[in-house]
């Protein structure tokens, strides 16, 4: 995991507008994080994850068919930042931006780092 | 909001396109759905009505109010949009131009999420215009 933190590093200092970049596993607990936000509460944040990860499941699991299967990404977009967690196999990576990047940036970081992050957790 | 005038709206937009398989316009007060449009491909339709305010409550609405962060508290204020992206479509949660209001729809993968959210926009905008003239 100490490789995935180096991969946000490195992600962070090319992009500094990123807010924040974790990982998560399949139900939803945070595994690594790197956060940018005052205050930020770690604990409080791991809970609140694994919990939305319950509930996103739940609820993709109530849509109709033909617009359902696998969930692919989660993008919240606000006046002032984007997040967005992409499901990658077995694993959730979950990206913040600020806006003035737009939301295209934001995909195109977790685009870059996901085969790098998917080596090192499966190396 | 004229509720007259975004229902006749909303259900033009409903049936123009194909692909949309639902419109729940959301009192984010109240947290219940003020107009409804439903495609013959949604079975169940209760559960989901209930399933889509509870995550807009539960991801957004109540962080707003009780995050323990000021900074996401903060920028959950300007909310404007939650996409659920899946294989064969999308479900999203978009904010509108009056308070309280937010609009869920889900459409199929082949609708383009551009296009459907230009589509949402241009029906807001034009439910914002019949609310300015009264």
């Amino acid at each position: 995991m100490e490789k995935v933190l180096e991969i946000f590093k490195k992600a962070k200092e090319k992009v500094p507008q990123i807010l924040g970049l974790a990982l998560f596993d399949k139900d939803g607990l945070m595994l690594v994080s790197l956060m940018d936000v005052p205050d930020y509460d770690e604990e409080y944040a791991a809970g609140f994850h694994a919990d939305l990860w319950v509930e996103i499941n739940r609820f993709v699991s109530a849509l109709p068919d033909d617009i359902d299967g696998p969930l692919k990404s989660v993008i919240l977009e606000l006046g002032a930042a984007y997040l967005q967690i992409e499901v990658v196999g077995e694993y959730g990576i979950m990206g913040a931006i600020t806006s003035d990047l737009g939301i295209g940036a934001l995909r195109k970081i977790i685009e870059e780092i996901k085969p790098q992050i998917l080596k090192a957790v499966e190396g | 909001m004229n509720l007259e005038k975004a229902k006749t709206i909303l259900e033009e937009l409903f049936r123009e396109v194909s692909g949309c398989r639902f419109i729940v316009l959301i009192d984010t007060k109240e947290l219940k759905s003020v107009l409804e449009f439903w495609g013959d491909s949604v079975e169940n339709q209760d559960e989901l009505r209930d399933k889509l305010i509870h995550i807009l409550k539960y991801i957004v609405l109540d962080r707003q109010k009780n995050a323990r962060n000021p900074f996401i508290r903060s920028a959950l204020q300007d909310f404007r949009s939650l996409t659920f992206e899946m294989e064969r479509g999308y479900a999203l949660f978009t904010a509108t131009p009056f308070e309280n209001y937010v609009i869920a729809s889900g459409i199929r993968r082949d609708v383009g999420l551009g296009f459907w959210r230009a589509s949402l926009t241009r029906a807001m905008e034009k439910i914002k215009d019949a609310a300015d003239k009264g």
